[in-house]
């Protein structure tokens, strides 16, 4: 992976970067978060918005809540389960839900074809492509806690193809 | 008539400082009565209380820089930032519309806090819920 795109304050903000292999891969913007990201939408965000609804956001009707099994149950919808490894396997894709220190899901980034990973930050922040997942893991700053689960599932031959 | 002029001293007063559209307000809105429609004594509702758009772009500009990285938008709405900006209520409703119409980002819980109104409940992308939001607003007379 070139790491020719570095960028000052995402590395004040995600420490571990300074010293990692990362690339930038878009500018900021709001229109999507990592939730969708991780399913390849980059249409929507995906947040639970409580029983009400708020107007501007996705969330599956089968799913009511936010809590890291509920992570789970969403993309389990779209065929992910859940997997003991990090490890790129061929055709398989993987995601990485990071949990805060109240273990609530704070980030889930995805793995690409060539095993690296691919995060939106936030919900307006950048894409970046980072060489493993400890660089947004931590407590520092930005930093999005511990990866508490790995999910996985077939890739298709059309996902993915930009990677 | 009535109402077209008063469409007219309220585009004049918007181009006073707040503190003199807060006076004027007063005394137009002690003047209508039920005479002018709903959206023009809405209008002069918030003048009458103007936000401190510089005390609200400070307060924006911090929740920005402190959550630009957050992912659920349950944590970035409950910083402290944005939870003063709800504080500030009705009248800061036109600058959020302002905001999202320039600068767009999430002020989309603030104007249903506020206003408890979801213009964009039918919307489940960000920039049909932007859309939902400033039609709204022009509909109001916000903007």
């Amino acid at each position: 992976m070139p790491d020719d795109e570095h960028d000052a304050y995402l590395e004040e903000r995600f420490p571990k970067l300074r010293h990692g292999l990362y690339r930038v891969k878009s500018p900021r913007d709001p229109r999507y978060n990592c939730f969708a990201f991780a399913a390849n939408d980059t249409q929507h965000i995906w947040d639970y918005t409580g029983p009400g609804r708020l107007g501007g956001y996705f969330w599956p009707d089968a799913v009511q809540g936010d809590s890291l099994a509920d992570f789970i149950r969403v993309y389990e919808l779209l065929g992910f389960q859940l997997c003991a490894s990090a490890e790129l396997e061929p055709e398989v894709v993987k995601l990485a839900i990071y949990v805060n220190r109240d273990s609530a899901p704070s980030h889930v980034a995805r793995q690409t074809r060539r095993g690296t990973w691919k995060s939106k930050l936030g919900m307006r922040g950048k894409d970046i492509e980072h060489a493993s997942l400890d660089l947004l893991a931590g407590d520092e700053q930005d930093e999005y806690g511990r990866v508490a689960v790995i999910l996985k599932k077939r890739r298709y031959e059309t996902e993915d193809r930009e990677d | 008539m009535v109402a077209s002029q008063l469409e007219v001293i309220m585009s004049q007063v918007q181009q006073l400082p707040a503190s003199e559209q807060a006076q004027i307000a007063e005394r137009v809105l002690a003047l209508l009565e039920c005479a002018a429609p709903p959206p023009l004594r809405q209008a002069f509702a918030v003048a009458e209380r103007p936000v401190d758009e510089l005390h609200f772009r400070r307060l924006a500009e911090q929740w920005r820089r402190e959550t630009e990285h957050v992912s659920s938008l349950k944590q970035a709405c409950l910083h402290p930032a944005y939870q003063r900006i709800i504080g500030l209520g009705p009248a800061v409703v036109p600058a959020l519309l302002r905001e999202l119409e320039h600068t767009p980002d999430h002020w989309f819980w603030a104007l249903k806090a506020i206003t408890d109104e979801d213009p964009a409940q039918a919307e489940d992308s960000f920039e049909g819920a932007r859309r939902a939001w400033l039609q709204w607003g022009r509909t109001k007379g916000y903007l």
